[in-house]
């Protein structure tokens, strides 16, 4: 079974512009990129991304244990956007390195547990975390109807293409 | 480094893992698509979705690459699957022997980059469709020869790069506004083609889609529509681009219409 999430560099471009300003107090920023998701017989899984909500300065908390701890509006938000639409939702965050990023042991236990609401919100989508690097990228991701995530193949569509 | 690959090395250190990694789609495998087959596999391409409904006919010898005279008969799909096990004899290749718009879902989604070596207007429309709708960057390229009397035939042809968010084949004018279908090819003798105008723009869109990749030129800004003329053996910027508003955005493909097509019941 392969999943793989498509987004034009435009997008990815919006997104790191977000995820890489400096916030008054959270050393992370956070977003969800939404799209719609595309099953098929052949097991292969694609979310095709067409939109990146951001978070704003005042929904985040101080919390100097973690990277980025924010208020229930942000998962609100990106439950209500599953509500409205059935599609999928990813979120998205941002380490400040070049090459491979990988997610941290904080990352699996502060936002894996943001997925399962999504999924029962929108069972027909696909559902996920997406990581960027400055230059990579890195998702997995829980496509329906599986319970268990899997590597998600991250494809940036743009001149040049950005294969991860 | 591979050592098959270490004469293009100069495309950068990961560009033999990232042309590894690459899906390609290939519409038609006559004489464009054959050649596009041809130099895929030499260039390191392990991923394919190949689509073409036709058997060979002894009329495609003189421009079908890699076919020989023990071929005509057998599909145009069997000669492309040969080339490329020849070089890659674990090639993930999906053979689709039927026209792609009978059966293009979930394979053809699958693609990071489509080439399309298509017929007439109709069906670059609906495969450009298809790829925006799934954002997947399209390579279109076509031939055709005509005859103005009293003047020789003029050939002519072009190679577009239909890149979601950028201009479409009809921004670009390459297909009329007014979705007229045009017949298929001009009218200089039976649906004219030749091995040497196919060759170049097979070679021209693989150049395209190896810069995608690897982006090894760092000529982001390059052209995405060229013309081919075959009486002066030239490509060129097409004439249309200077013409274009500069990062012009495509009103005939929304990005937020995006996905797979929904089907809503308007019988209430």
């Amino acid at each position: 079974m392969t999943t793989r999430l498509r987004l034009l560099r435009s997008l990815h471009q919006r997104m790191m512009a977000d995820l890489v300003r400096a916030h008054p107090y959270a050393r992370e920023r956070v977003g969800w990129v939404v799209g719609r998701t595309a099953t098929g017989p052949a097991d292969n899984t694609l979310v095709v991304a067409y939109d990146y909500l951001d978070v704003p300065d005042d929904e985040y908390i101080d919390d100097p244990r973690v990277g980025a701890r924010f208020n229930r509006n942000v998962i609100r938000r990106a439950m209500q956007h599953c509500v409205d639409t059935g599609d999928s939702v990813f979120c998205v965050h941002f380490h400040d390195h070049s090459g491979r990023p990988v997610f941290s042991r904080t990352d699996h236990r502060g936002l894996w547990p943001l997925v399962p609401p999504l999924r029962t919100l929108a069972p027909q989508a696909a559902h996920g975390l997406l990581l960027l690097s400055l230059d990579e990228a890195v998702a997995i991701a829980w496509p329906p109807p599986s319970k268990e995530p899997m590597a998600c193949s991250v494809r940036v569509v743009g001149r040049p293409m950005g294969l991860f | 480094m591979n050592s098959l690959y270490s004469r293009q090395s100069f495309l950068g250190p990961d560009s033999e893992a990232m042309i590894a990694d690459c899906r390609l789609g290939i519409i038609g495998l006559g004489g464009g698509g054959s050649h596009i087959v041809q130099q895929a596999a030499h260039l390191g391409i392990k991923h394919y979705v190949i689509y073409d409904p036709q058997d060979i006919e002894d009329t495609n010898l003189n421009r079908l690459v890699g076919a020989t005279l023990a071929d005509v008969g057998a599909p145009k799909t069997s000669v492309a699957e040969r080339v490329i096990f020849g070089l890659h004899p674990s090639a993930d290749i999906v053979t689709r022997t039927m026209r792609w718009q009978d059966d293009p879902e979930p394979y053809l989604r699958a693609c990071d980059i489509i080439i399309g070596c298509v017929d007439g207007t109709q069906e670059r429309l609906e495969l450009e469709a298809l790829a925006r709708r799934y954002i997947i960057p399209l390579i279109d390229i076509g031939m055709d020869v005509h005859v103005i009397q009293p003047e020789s035939p003029r050939m002519a042809g072009q190679i577009i790069l239909s890149m979601p968010g950028g201009p479409c084949l009809k921004c670009f004018g390459a297909i009329p506004e007014d979705n007229v279908v045009q017949n298929a090819y001009g009218e200089a003798g039976g649906r004219p083609q030749v091995v040497w105008a196919n060759g170049i723009l097979a070679s021209t869109a693989i150049g395209m889609l190896v810069d995608l990749i690897t982006n090894w030129s760092q000529t982001l800004s390059s052209l995405p529509y060229l013309q081919y003329d075959g009486n002066a053996h030239t490509v060129l910027p097409h004439v249309r681009l200077s013409h274009m508003p500069p990062n012009s955005v495509c009103p005939h493909f929304p990005l937020g219409k995006v996905g797979p097509p929904i089907f809503r019941n308007i019988v209430q």
